[in-house]
């Protein structure tokens, strides 16, 4: 079997907010992964193959394994490490795993929330993932933290400083891509940022510097909450619930560890051009013909890069190609309709979920009060160029 | 508390010593002499053994962000957060810009070594302008 046999059968994304303290991340996960089976058509007896982050209580912290005892029957198929039960690599591991027979009924996901009712809770921090874990920065000669005080949102500004000065790429067109996924979050009741706009590209330009060249309102916010994939063959889910959703391919490129090596744009500017002309190659579709854009929006800026990546534009092309409405919903490039990381929600890894989950529910029709018109193929990308890693996929009706 | 600071490794050892000597030096590589960093245990380019090679120090700013809102309140506002191209453009470090106004700072400006120490085992590499 290839990848596009197949398909995403179930989706399910849990309430997004700042902080979710009433409830575990245990519950919060379970609550996903049983949104998603229910929304296929199925039950947990159905999973065999367990991408799913496991954060207790029970079993051991970080060994996916672990959900045999929950699932009540032994598994085929289990995913290791945080990044490979989210998004696109976790999808792409999973579909992987079911093409090959390894497995038949996989669920990606996971979920953050600060709850402590039973063990396992916790809350993302961006600011701390900033320094000394994820984020640590460019130096990291000899571990430990980063003296240089680097941190998300500062890698990413330092690769649209260097951009700004060698492509001319402007403050105002950064500013209407935020201000734009921003409204599109607006008006999204499930957004964690509903009813805080309308944004103007002025706004974004007025509010706070965090780190230039990156205002507040230039940067995604931080927020808990769950999100999750059911996957099986095509064949199988032609007899399930949901209109069938295929992935046709996908692609992962990897620079380095994770946020090390500083964030220079001649290192990690294109990074994720050969990923895309490979997932677009497999998918036997042109970047043209993309209808939904799920792009990673940590920042204004990396939407811009990521449109020259994946081929809409040429390099240095993404600040003029994203100005006039293009990635507006109604616009030629409709992106993150739902409101994106900087609008709807980043909750940890299962951001990168959520992108998925809004590429399957455009697909199917379903996306209430923000559909994209004749929705058929769609392209949800996670990391990019200050993380130094890119995931992405790209999914049809078929 | 402070800015964190780095733990030096076996591999590293040598560069918080030289740090501490007030010299700057980069992993070169025995058989293609090209410098990388941070530090690896091959080269990256040839992935032949490399020894330490003592740098000029000087350089210019590659790219640069001035951050208002530090990595953790240890971080005193605003600083400057930038990747310096070091010896001709040879290597790249990340670093913070001082010995000016973060407003002043610019791509491309050129900039020295100046080192900063913090306790008694780690001096840190930051670049002022030159």
């Amino acid at each position: 079997m290839r990848l596009r046999d197949v398909a995403l059968v179930g989706v399910s994304c849990t309430r997004q907010a700042r902080v979710i303290d009433d409830t575990s991340a245990f519950d919060l996960t379970w609550e996903a992964v049983n949104g998603a089976l229910a929304d296929a058509g199925l039950t947990t007896d159905d999973v065999d193959g367990a991408a799913i982050q496991f954060l207790g209580p029970g079993g051991v912290p970080g060994d996916c394994g672990s959900w045999a005892r929950l699932f009540g029957h032994p598994l085929r198929f289990i995913a290791d490490g945080m990044l490979d039960t989210a998004g696109a690599r976790g999808a792409l591991k999973a579909a992987s795993a079911i093409a090959t027979g390894l497995c038949d009924v996989a669920v990606v996901g996971g979920a953050t929330a600060s709850g402590t009712r039973v063990p396992g809770g916790g809350s993302p921090s961006f600011e701390a993932r900033g320094v000394g874990g994820l984020g640590s920065g460019g130096v990291a000669i000899g571990g430990g933290g980063d003296p240089f005080g680097s941190y998300v949102a500062a890698n990413f500004a330092l690769v649209a400083q260097r951009h700004m000065y060698d492509f001319g790429t402007t403050r105002q067109q950064m500013a209407e891509v935020a201000a734009t996924i921003r409204n599109n979050g607006h008006r999204n009741p499930q957004a964690v940022m509903f009813g805080r706009g309308p944004y103007e590209p002025g706004d974004v330009l007025a509010s706070r510097p965090v780190a230039t060249p990156f205002n507040l309102l230039d940067i995604c916010l931080v927020a808990q909450g769950g999100a999750a994939l059911v996957l099986s063959t095509v064949e199988r889910a032609r007899d399930l619930r949901q209109p069938v959703v295929a992935l046709l391919g996908g692609a992962m490129e990897f620079n380095r560890a994770a946020w090390t090596g500083g964030s220079v744009y001649r290192d990690c500017g294109m990074l994720g051009v050969d990923a895309a002309r490979r997932m677009y190659a497999m998918a036997g579709v042109s970047p043209a013909d993309t209808d939904l854009f799920s792009l990673y929006d940590p920042t204004s800026f990396e939407v811009i890069r990521q449109f020259e990546m994946l081929g809409l534009c040429k390099e240095g092309e993404g600040g003029p190609f994203t100005e006039g409405g293009t990635i507006a919903l109604g616009g030629r490039f409709p992106t993150n309709p739902e409101g994106g990381c900087l609008s709807h929600a980043w909750n940890g890894t299962q951001q990168m979920t959520l992108k998925l989950v809004e590429c399957v529910l455009q697909l199917r029709g379903q996306a209430d009060g923000r559909q994209v018109p004749d929705c058929e193929v769609a392209v949800a990308t996670n990391a990019g160029s200050g993380a130094q890693h890119i995931e992405m996929a790209c999914v049809g009706r078929i | 508390m402070g800015r964190p600071l780095p733990v030096p490794d076996a591999m590293t050892a040598p560069y918080w010593e030289a740090a501490r000597r007030g010299q700057l030096v980069v992993p070169e590589c025995d058989a293609c002499a090209r410098r990388h960093f941070p530090p690896e245990a091959r080269c990256p380019y040839c992935r032949s053994t490399w020894h330490w090679a003592v740098s000029s120090g000087e350089g210019e700013v590659y790219t640069f962000s001035v951050v208002h809102r530090g990595a953790s309140p240890d971080f005193a506002v605003p600083y400057v957060l930038a990747d310096v191209d070091v010896d001709g453009g040879t290597w790249t470090t990340t670093t913070n810009i001082v010995g000016c106004e973060p407003d002043e700072v610019r791509i491309g400006m050129p900039v020295r070594a100046t080192f900063e120490a913090q306790n008694d085992e780690i001096t840190l590499v930051l670049f002022a302008p030159r």
